[in-house]
């Protein structure tokens, strides 16, 4: 019975580490990049948007932020050999009243009908996911993983 | 700045001597609520039963009903308010009318019960802003008209200090039903008071500092 109160605490504790609250703010879709060895820094010189704002590199990756304001976003990933390659990320947004602790939140979807990315990439897949069942503590995914 | 003003004015011209309550001597009595004035207050359990910024005026008018123990209290108010921490992203306001009615009653020359109906119609209004460092704010404006009917019931113990002056502590209980019954929950019911967004009840503790008048001949 004291393992049993322990493993629940346990799972208890795991799901309060989840994120509780749906985005409040910008969502930003993390980059994965799947090289044949080095992380994205060793492969891209920049990524930045249409009108030449530089999307920082942190925790060894890039994340795009995704406009709540329009149903796409386009980046451009400009490779050390100088290449230029380009990815737009489609997607549906939807707002509502998640509770008086989040407030307003934005859910951000795959467009409906219609591929969620277009890229000059050899290969590019978006995930928009709300829940990880078998990855306590992660919630609010949002990735893109390339294949350059 | 945080503020909360509120005022509690007598009505006169209503039927019969209008008083701030009436006790069994038929003295009258004036009062202000000093729980609504203290500014210190909104800043308890992290503003979640308290509002930023206030403005309530009541105008409570006690007939008296015959007897030297009860009567007849109408109190028509209006409240303009702001409660940005309550909910997340919304800078929420609160402003409308209240009208309350019903019957005190003195138990003796101490304790007073009473009991009416609460209406209110206000608006709530405000702005959420979803942040956008890169592509800009989204700011989505919130606007809704409710409608408030609550059944209220209350209990109040008078202390006097001295011939004149006294403390009254009232202990206050609301069941209450909204229209439209939307989310977010209503915060905040003109007149009810702060809802705990969950259960349709409120509750409260008022504390009202007075002075009784002469009676009169």
């Amino acid at each position: 019975m004291r393992y049993f109160l322990i493993f629940l605490l346990a799972v208890n504790w795991c799901l309060g580490c989840k994120d509780p609250c749906l985005p409040s703010k910008e969502p930003q879709v993390k980059v994965i990049v799947e090289w044949q060895g080095g992380p994205a820094s060793d492969g891209f010189r920049k990524v930045y948007a249409p009108d030449g704002w530089e999307v920082p590199f942190r925790e060894n990756t890039y994340f795009l932020p995704v406009s709540l304001h329009a149903d796409s976003v386009t980046y451009f990933f400009e490779g050390v050999t100088g290449k230029v390659d380009t990815l737009t990320i489609l997607y549906t947004r939807r707002f509502f009243f998640e509770s008086e602790q989040c407030g307003m939140v934005a859910e951000i979807e795959n467009a409906g009908g219609q591929r969620s990315v277009r890229t000059t990439f050899q290969q590019a897949n978006v995930v928009f996911s709300l829940n990880e069942p078998l990855e306590v503590g992660r919630r609010n995914i949002y990735e893109v993983r390339i294949i350059p | 700045m945080k503020y909360v003003l509120f005022l509690n004015l007598l009505l006169w011209g209503l039927a019969g001597p209008t008083v701030q309550a009436q006790d069994t001597t038929r003295r009258v009595l004036l009062g202000i609520d000093l729980s609504k004035n203290v500014p210190a207050l909104p800043f308890l359990n992290n503003y979640r039963y308290f509002f930023e910024r206030g403005f309530l005026v009541e105008f409570p008018a006690y007939v008296p009903l015959g007897t030297s123990r009860s009567s007849l209290k109408i109190t028509p108010g209006y409240c303009n308010i702001a409660a940005n921490p309550v909910y997340r992203n919304l800078d929420y306001h609160n402003r409308g009318f209240l009208l309350k009615a019903g019957v005190d009653y003195f138990r003796s020359r101490r304790i007073s019960v009473g009991g009416g109906i609460n209406a209110a119609a206000y608006d709530e209004f405000g702005t959420f802003v979803l942040s956008g460092p890169f592509f800009g704010d989204l700011r989505m404006p919130f606007r809704r008209r409710v409608f408030g009917l609550g059944l209220e019931g209350h209990w109040a113990r008078w202390w006097y200090l001295g011939p004149r002056f006294f403390i009254s502590p009232e202990l206050r209980f609301v069941i209450y039903a909204m229209w439209p019954g939307k989310s977010p929950e209503p915060y905040y019911i003109p007149g009810m008071g702060a809802t705990s967004r969950d259960m349709p009840f409120t509750g409260g503790l008022s504390v009202r500092f007075g002075y009784a008048v002469a009676e009169r001949r």
